[in-house]
């Protein structure tokens, strides 16, 4: 059971600033997929962590060394 | 050679295939030909496959597979894991899942037939995460496999005890891609809720 993101705007474009595209939870839509979907490690970091709050938007890094992530988290 | 060719042909003699190969072509003859090999180009994109490009694999993976069955709970009714893990339509999840896997008969006579139903009966096996293989980035010729946690151990009582679970890339088949907002290649970053195992009785399976 996952839940999707869907861009945070409505075309996706990355942002002009830090050129990350943004994303937010669809939590009304919880889909059931099967283990062979899933391809692999997403890092999606939290833009704002402090608020804490559930609606919050989250950065897709399309610059993640895995080797890096894996120490960190 | 090309230079003295201009006052070699005669006034009202012109052949436009030789005057394609000698540079000499009218203006008229030149935007015809123009677009003619504008028009054949687009023809032979059309008629070409259109190839993804994808990286060389070097190993045949193991496919991501489940890593192990959650120590705490192991086994939960739908009903619990329904309330445990927030997920109110977690029944209509499951039957719509157990019908694309099995098929409608299977679902019909492990589940009933009835839509609104929250199982009671159906226990499904928790697992803590995934098993996923890779290749490093840093080190190519190798494969290491990595496990990808699911907050599975997140129920009221042990809430905060866990790690944060890990955010999977999930892949969606094309029909599927049609009922979403909006995909990367068809690829959507996730947020795992829950893994769980289930498999129809034996029985069932051998009577259809």
């Amino acid at each position: 059971m996952v839940i999707p993101t869907k861009y945070k705007d409505l075309h996706g474009w990355a942002d002009c600033v830090d050129g990350f595209i943004q994303v937010v939870k669809q939590t009304n839509q919880i889909h059931t997929v099967p283990i062979a979907a899933v391809v692999g490690p997403a890092h999606l970091v939290r833009e704002n962590a402090s608020l804490g709050s559930i609606d919050s938007v989250w950065l897709v890094n399309n610059h993640v060394d895995f080797d890096t992530y894996w120490t960190v988290y | 050679m090309q230079e003295t060719l201009p006052y070699l042909p005669l006034q009202g003699w012109y052949n436009i295939d030789s005057a394609n190969v000698f540079n000499l072509l009218s203006a008229t003859d030149q935007q015809r030909s123009t677009c003619s090999a504008h028009l054949l180009r687009l023809q032979t994109i059309q008629d070409k496959p259109i190839i993804c490009p994808v990286s060389q694999q070097v190993y045949h993976f193991r496919e991501t597979h489940v890593r192990g069955v959650c120590r705490s709970i192991k086994l939960t009714t739908l009903r619990a894991a329904s309330e445990d893990f927030r997920i109110p339509n977690f029944g209509q999840l499951f039957r719509a899942q157990i019908e694309e896997d099995w098929g409608h008969k299977v679902s019909g006579l492990v589940l009933g037939y009835d839509q609104n139903i929250l199982f009671d009966s159906i226990f499904i096996e928790l697992q803590n995460g995934l098993m996923y293989y890779r290749q490093p980035f840093h080190c190519p010729a190798s494969v290491e496999h990595l496990g990808l946690d699911c907050k599975v151990d997140y129920t009221n009582a042990n809430q905060g005890i866990m790690p944060e679970a890990h955010n999977i890339w999930v892949k969606y088949t094309q029909s599927e891609e049609n009922n979403l907002d909006n995909t990367f290649q068809r690829r959507i970053p996730s947020v795992p809720v829950l893994y769980f195992h289930w498999t129809p009785p034996n029985q069932i399976l051998q009577s259809v």
